[in-house]
């Protein structure tokens, strides 16, 4: 037992191997291409998931759209209107091609194209989105720096207390409860009902203050935790040293050396909360009433308007999928080791 | 024979900090003692509120709107039930559900963990990559198109809950039994010949369970937190069952007047979450991991 550790014997590789080994591709862009081929699989999946809610629900659009008292023939006419007559795959495809085109089918709500739905929705969801992001960012980055900073000082203690709470809390039930607190705290301030920018941009921006921080104080202590932990790790390493002994203050480290080395995890947290507000976006919009992507997600499964229904999972799903992806095509950027260890 | 080490002779230092870094280490004995006394007072309370108040949740009790009072202790809401005791009867769907769903999670997710973490290869790789996928979707997204398909009741919002938390458990158990598996005792147990299931229960689960609670504590929290959320969307447990969320949603409107409706049932939640994550954070998984 005086070793043990295994010595590795020196391997000869049979030729074979060695001439595979002479084509195979460099590991940086095999790692980009198996990220890019599991976000491909992966919206693939979506769109049979989308498509096969539609097939699982009991009753389906004809039903909807020529109502109980139709004719046979209304109704084999619509069959074959909405591509419904056919096997499943053909079913698939036609309805895949169509939502490539950007056509998502007609709500059997309000009679209007999905398309336009959505358009209307957009850009309020984004803007929310850039908000929160903002607001998330700008508290959790320079306080995890801040606690890090002061490690196991009251305002480390109160930062880590923030965010554990700020992880514990349910995001509608914080949004609840600012729209309680401003109502008293300031009554003339607008907590509910969108102002779309285009028509008043100051009650818009009034609008999407406490949405905004509903959703992007909660995220940000995901963000805040990460900097701490990261800068923690910045500062046992070796250039902090050389810097604090060269006479650099702490303060001047921080930010000459610190702050830049111990940003690379913090992206991809960020990012990846990014993608995780795609999810709590839909929450945040049914407190606020704000006329979203989340919103229109929520009332159209409640309504079983599954065409709406669909375009929303499979829009919501993608950019999901999207962040993860720039997410995971950053990371070697960021952090060489991990294109060439795949 | 001086010279011969058993496993459990070679002290943990000699690891290095990959191997260590899976154990759950206690962090904070207070943390977890103050997590446990949290829920289980919101247990107690939830299920003994019919002994402390005399009504039903779903009965008129009263006027809508009384206030706080003695006959009332949190007042009646716009259909004048007792507030107190629907918050109490909704504590035990929601923590029922989040407790029921980690369980269920955490038996499928160990399983598929310890068999891929044990297995290695082929299967390893197939157990992953359905994992991956799985977590390719954002939670809810998934929970609310399972919901949209099976009518919410207790049963599938269980079931649903469990699927979407699988691949976190999957992911730990797999990432410790790997580490195990280059350990001399498993070594030693696969060249006496004895079988892989019987290694994986009788020498890795003891090894992965602590974890295994940490995690279960983990999930916990967060499933109660996407319960309350579905419910507070109108996808959850269906009226009359009381559950927390949705009686944060219908007293949302009147809580200019009355604002301890909504923060009754969104205390009690941030409460339970609180609880779970101060029972999970009492354990650190990783020393290394601050976070």
């Amino acid at each position: 037992m005086s070793s043990a550790t295994q010595v590795p014997s020196p391997k000869v590789r049979p030729p074979e191997e060695r001439a595979a080994r002479r084509f195979a591709p460099p590991p940086l862009v095999l790692f980009l291409g198996t990220r890019l081929l599991r976000g491909v699989l992966v919206m693939f999946l979506l769109s049979i998931i989308a498509f096969g809610l539609v097939h699982m629900l009991p009753g389906n659009s004809v039903d909807l759209l020529a109502g109980p008292y139709s004719t046979p023939e209304v109704r084999a006419q619509l069959t074959r209107d909405l591509g419904l007559d056919g096997p499943l795959i053909e079913q698939y495809t036609h309805w895949l091609g169509n939502v490539l085109r950007g056509d998502f089918g007609i709500s059997v709500f309000n009679g209007q194209p999905v398309r336009t739905l959505i358009a209307d929705r957009l850009p309020n969801t984004l803007e929310l989105a850039i908000a929160a992001t903002i607001v998330s960012i700008a508290w959790g980055v320079p306080f995890g720096a801040i606690a890090a900073m002061k490690r196991g000082r009251f305002f480390d203690r109160v930062a880590r207390s923030a965010t554990f709470l700020g992880l514990a809390t349910p995001v509608f039930a914080f949004g609840v409860a600012l729209v309680l607190f401003a109502s008293m705290v300031m009554p003339s301030w607008p907590t509910l009902g969108w102002v779309p920018f285009t028509a008043d941009p100051v009650r818009n921006v009034q609008a999407l203050v406490l949405p905004a921080l509903a959703l992007g104080l909660p995220l940000g202590s995901t963000i805040c935790r990460y900097m701490r932990a990261s800068m923690l790790e910045v500062y046992e390493q070796d250039y902090m040293r050389t810097a604090l002994a060269t006479g650099s203050t702490r303060l001047q480290a921080t930010v000459r050396h610190g702050l830049r080395n111990a940003s690379g995890p913090v992206v991809t947290i960020a990012g990846l909360q990014l993608a995780g507000m795609v999810g709590q976006s839909i929450l945040i919009e049914n407190v606020f009433a704000i006329p979203g992507i989340g919103q229109l997600t929520v009332t159209s499964i409640l309504q079983k308007d599954y065409a709406a229904a669909q375009a929303c999972i499979l829009l919501l799903g993608g950019v999901f999928v999207v962040m993860n992806l720039v997410v995971d095509l950053f990371y070697p950027l960021i952090n060489p080791k991990v294109g060439g260890l795949r | 024979m001086s010279d011969i080490v058993t496993v459990e002779d070679v002290p943990a230092s000699k690891d290095g900090p990959a191997k260590r870094s899976l154990r759950p280490v206690l962090r904070s004995r207070t943390g977890i003692i103050v997590g446990v006394l949290i829920l289980l007072a919101l247990v107690g309370m939830s299920y003994l509120v019919g002994v402390l108040r005399p009504y039903s949740p779903t009965e008129v009790a009263g006027d809508p709107f009384t206030g706080l009072d003695g006959t009332h202790w949190m007042g009646t809401d716009d259909l004048g039930r007792d507030y107190f005791v629907r918050l109490c009867i909704a504590g035990r769907t929601s923590l029922s559900i989040a407790v029921f769903a980690a369980l269920l999670s955490l038996v499928v997710g160990s399983m598929i963990g310890l068999a891929a973490g044990l297995q290695g290869g082929r299967l390893d790789a197939l157990l992953m990559a359905g994992v991956d996928l799985l977590l390719s979707f954002p939670s809810i997204l998934l929970a609310l198109a399972a919901i949209t398909v099976f009518s919410p009741t207790r049963k599938t919002l269980v079931i649903v809950l469990a699927v979407v938390s699988i691949p976190q458990f999957a992911r730990v158990v797999r990432a410790r039994c790997l580490e195990l598996r280059e350990r001399e005792f498993i070594l030693s147990a696969r060249i006496s010949g004895v079988r892989a299931p019987v290694i994986a229960v009788k020498h890795l689960l003891p090894n992965v369970f602590p974890l295994m609670m940490v995690q279960l504590a983990n999930t916990a929290a967060i499933v109660i937190l996407l319960e309350s959320s579905l419910s507070y969307l109108g996808l959850g447990v269906q009226p009359p069952t009381p559950s927390w969320g949705r009686m944060i949603f219908e007293s949302q409107n009147y809580m200019a007047d009355s604002p301890w409706l909504p923060l009754g049932p969104a205390g009690a939640l941030l409460l339970s979450s609180i609880g779970w994550s101060l029972i999970g954070e009492g354990f650190s998984v990783s020393r290394r991991s601050v976070v």
